[in-house]
């Protein structure tokens, strides 16, 4: 009696474990959204995902993807003490620089508020459940006159 | 008290001079304040912006400065004056002795020992290294301190959630704010907006420069006429000085 | 699909599947244990109501381990919370849309690492400095805390120190979840911290840790206090009827 269940159990495991080797190796399914709803860029062939979220002008962020997706927030947070207390205002890493690029624009040319749901930012930040409050004080589109531009 | 020709005679002067100034800020580019500095290079204290506000030239019923203030900032009025933000404002005095009526614009007086920054606890109300005091909001907790400290209440807290920023200007509820001369625009090389709007209304009341270079128009001018603090008894030594008060 | 991810999705199928099962078995074999007699501690809940109030203070106060040594409470107590909070906010890997709750504990989750790393320490440094704590430890326990510290300051440098890409590991897992594979990062300490808790889950239904559903099953903790209103008969000792 036992000796049948405990061989049961086994077969059970070793089905379990084989198929599910053999589901990973066979090719990937199109996308769902609950896998790539912020994550359209490492989705790597999933198209749609990737066309529903404005990526960026230019081309070409300030720093490389792989560097980017881990330590845009050290980026930031110690640009900010830069500038606040010793006047640095290097474009380069300024939080006004990454609104030029990354926010979307409507038909009309208006720019869509980077914070907006969908938009850059919190699209990735919904999906990590990670909240950001940058935009309690600061502008959610680039500033359009050239005169306020430093 | 100057006679009424040597009056004249300055008032010939300067308004000379503005139309030579006006005429020179209009030309793209050129800016009043010293060559702008590289954005990569940190601030020093080798410079000190102060403003000189001439308040024989200041008209009581002129507010370009401070809607200038409010409109490059993007301070939204909420029809409620005891809590809405004021960086700027226009105050009127008069001598009970002599009946002399007087108006002068105050905000941030940016001292060299500001009690704003003595008192708060987190270390976000700062003098930056070239004479400016500001309150860093990403440290700032609302706890107003400052503004009890202030003695020329040139601080306001922001009690209302805030839309549509101008991207120069960060503003966020919980936060308290103040007079930051334009910094931006100032590490920019332009002159703070309402130093701009005043020449732009040709009044010429307001002069911005920096209090340690002997060559500014600032520094002459304080060096040649009698110039006050505000509260100078408090031994803040501010930025900001005013004549004829 | 890199090597590195098909490794870690059959590791994690694997793993998953050996606790679950392992513990499910363990819990069984738990509610059949026959309790012959009347054992619970005293000062004991004399209603069921009551047992369920005293097993809450249990799992969350301690309160049996606060009665006794003050310090190991203190400690033990602070690990625990900490990992309740950490656990919760590693919740947002696995769901989408996240819970609020998960969502409101982010600083909270945060800043527990740092609980969690203290509460060990001293865990462990209980186990090699009070001599009576010493005589009695295993092998397994030193190893125990080690593979948990081990855990908590891989996952605590990844927030601090060497950030990973926690969108493509949440889709990673979301992957496994939904069996649509995504890749995984292959950052090293990223490996590392899933290994670790890799290894954790596969000898979870072996060690101490069968603590977590145990403490249910302890008859000291979950009997009535009613010997003298009813009379306590075991399964197997009943007449057959």
């Amino acid at each position: 009696m036992l000796n049948i269940r405990l061989w049961v159990a086994r077969l059970v495991m070793m089905g379990a474990l084989l198929g599910a080797s053999g589901l990973t190796i066979a090719a990937e399914a199109p996308c769902k959204s609950a896998v790539d709803r912020g994550n359209a860029a490492s989705a790597g062939d999933c198209q749609a995902a990737k066309e529903k979220r404005f990526e960026g002008r230019g081309g070409k962020c300030v720093e490389d993807e792989h560097f980017m997706r881990r330590n845009h927030m050290n980026l930031i947070l110690h640009q900010r003490d830069e500038t606040m207390h010793k006047g640095i205002r290097t474009s380069k890493y300024s939080l006004k620089g990454c609104l030029e690029c990354h926010t979307a624009t409507r038909a009309d040319g208006s720019y869509i508020p980077i914070n907006d749901p969908g938009q850059f930012c919190e699209s990735c930040h919904h999906f990590a459940s990670v909240k950001i409050d940058c935009f309690e004080c600061h502008a959610t589109t680039p500033a359009v006159s050239p005169a306020s531009k430093p | 008290m100057s006679n009424e020709s040597t009056d004249q005679g300055r008032r010939g002067f300067l308004g000379t001079a503005t139309a030579t100034a006006v005429g020179l800020a209009a030309i793209p580019g050129l800016s009043l304040v010293a060559l702008a500095r590289s954005p990569d290079l940190a601030v020093d204290n080798r410079s000190r912006w102060g403003l000189l506000i001439d308040t024989s030239k200041c008209l009581t019923e002129c507010t370009a400065c401070t809607t200038a203030c409010a409109s490059e900032n993007g301070l939204v009025s909420h029809g409620r004056p005891a809590t809405d933000a004021q960086w700027l404002r226009k105050v009127q005095l008069k001598d009970k002795a002599t009946g002399r009526t007087l108006s002068l614009p105050v905000g941030c007086q940016h001292c060299e020992k500001p009690p704003c920054v003595d008192v708060c606890p987190t270390g976000a109300s700062f003098r930056r290294a070239d004479g400016i005091v500001l309150v860093d909001k990403h440290i700032c907790i609302g706890c107003r301190y400052c503004m009890m400290a202030c003695p020329y209440k040139a601080r306001s807290f922001v009690h209302e959630e805030t839309h549509n920023q101008k991207a120069n200007a960060p503003r966020g509820k919980g936060t308290v704010e103040a007079c930051t001369l334009c910094v931006p625009r100032l590490d920019a090389g332009r002159l703070p907006a309402c130093v701009e709007a005043c020449q732009q209304e040709g009044h010429q009341a307001m002069i911005f420069g920096d209090l340690q270079d002997p060559n500014s128009a600032i520094a002459k001018r304080l060096a040649a006429v009698p110039t006050h603090q505000l509260r100078e008894a408090l031994n803040l030594n501010t930025g900001v000085r005013y004549q004829g008060v | 699909m890199t090597v590195v991810t098909l490794l870690y999705a059959l590791l994690f199928y694997a793993a998953t599947a050996i606790l679950t099962i392992g513990v499910v078995r363990r819990v069984v074999i738990y509610a059949r244990s026959p309790a012959p007699l009347r054992i619970v501690t005293m000062p004991a809940p004399l209603t069921y109501t009551g047992v369920v109030l005293r097993m809450v203070r249990e799992v969350v106060f301690f309160e049996s381990l606060f009665k006794s040594t003050k310090w190991t409470w203190l400690f033990g107590w602070l690990f625990h919370m900490c990992l309740a909070l950490v656990l919760m906010r590693h919740i947002r890997y696995f769901q989408e849309p996240v819970w609020l709750g998960v969502q409101i504990i982010q600083p909270l989750g945060k800043y527990a690492a740092f609980g969690m790393i203290a509460g060990l320490l001293a865990l462990a440094v209980r186990r090699v400095c009070v001599e009576r704590v010493r005589y009695i430890t295993a092998p397994s326990d030193r190893a125990m805390l080690l593979l948990l510290l081990a855990i908590a300051i891989s996952g605590a440098s990844m927030t601090f120190l060497m950030h990973t890409d926690i969108v493509a590991v949440k889709s990673f897992f979301l992957g496994l979840m939904y069996f649509e594979w995504r890749p995984l990062p292959a950052d090293p300490l990223l490996l590392l911290h899933l290994t670790l808790v890799a290894t954790l889950m596969i000898i979870f239904p072996l060690s101490k840790l069968l603590h977590v559903p145990g403490v249910f099953f302890s008859p000291t903790r979950n009997q009535v206090d009613d010997a003298r209103e009813k009379r306590h008969v075991a399964a197997w000792a009943r007449d057959p009827a």
